[in-house]
């Protein structure tokens, strides 16, 4: 996987709720210069990393069987952005369950502070077994839960 | 709960999840055709509506309500298409409902009328309250 934007998964309770870290460093291509040339982490890039951490969280809670699919989210708040040598904690609580759909709320902190939040994230869950190396994923959860 | 306050939320959820002013939703128009809805919106309504009544719908509760008591084989043939009786079925609950030639079971979701999810809503609500 060359998009993931969750180095380390610490917490997982089946679904329910999700905890994972990202480390931001300035070695990586994730951090690029503002307007200002100030190196940091863009706000869009921490959305994808609190949706990320909720995909997870639905794809380990199913066994791998099922992955979402973001079909909307309610709101968005980015309130700042992360800089390099920050520690970003990623959180993900599924709020409300259908068959093969979840509503997700996210938040991300840096020190305890939120920088970031999406509320009314609607997923809608497909079969994994439509993905094309399903290994890949296996290797992944190792990876990210050091299970 | 009665029907009229059902109404009201299913028509502030729609015009949230949907992005439409409350006034332009009125209880004949088709979520598809009239509100722009995909079928997907359905997922996200129902999550609002479940919220606002405290409810535990589910997006496939609707087919079934379509289907009152007839089973999914005799309400579908093995093609997928909805069946004589099937049709008999639809034209009961959504009698507006315009139906021409074969009608497959994914487009269901294109005869969904705001009348329909406060039908279904509403005895969702009754069957809650028995509980």
């Amino acid at each position: 996987m060359r998009f993931c934007l969750i180095d380390r998964i610490t917490e997982i309770t089946s679904w329910t709720f999700a905890r994972a870290i990202k480390n931001v460093s300035l070695a990586e291509d994730v951090c690029v210069p503002n307007r200002l040339g100030v190196m940091r982490m863009p706000g869009l890039l921490v959305a994808e990393s609190m949706l990320q951490t909720a995909a997870w969280l639905m794809v380990i809670s199913s066994e791998k069987t099922q992955r979402p699919v973001i079909l909307s989210i309610d709101h968005l708040i980015i309130h700042r952005e992360p800089i390099p040598g920050d520690q970003v904690v990623l959180t993900a609580t599924i709020v409300a369950r259908q068959d093969d759909a979840c509503e997700v709320n996210c938040a991300a902190e840096v020190d305890g502070e939120q920088i970031a939040a999406v509320t009314g994230a609607i997923c809608k869950l497909l079969p994994t077994y439509e993905l094309e190396n399903r290994d890949d994923t296996e290797t992944m959860v190792r990876l990210l839960t050091r299970d | 709960m009665d029907r009229q306050t059902v109404l009201n939320g299913v028509k502030a959820d729609l015009a949230a999840a949907l992005g439409l002013n409350e006034a332009e939703i009125h209880e004949d128009a088709l979520l598809a055709e009239d509100l722009g809805a995909e079928s997907l919106d359905i997922l996200d309504v129902v999550f609002r509506l479940n919220k606002r009544f405290g409810l535990k719908l589910q997006a496939n509760d609707f087919v079934k309500y379509l289907r009152g008591s007839l089973t999914e084989e005799e309400f579908t043939d093995e093609q997928g298409f909805v069946t004589d009786a099937g049709k008999a079925q639809l034209a009961k609950v959504l009698p507006n409902a315009v139906v021409t030639g074969p009608l497959v079971t994914k487009k269901l979701f294109s005869l969904y009328t705001v009348r329909f999810v406060v039908d279904v809503v509403h005895e969702a609500c009754k069957a809650q309250a028995q509980v």
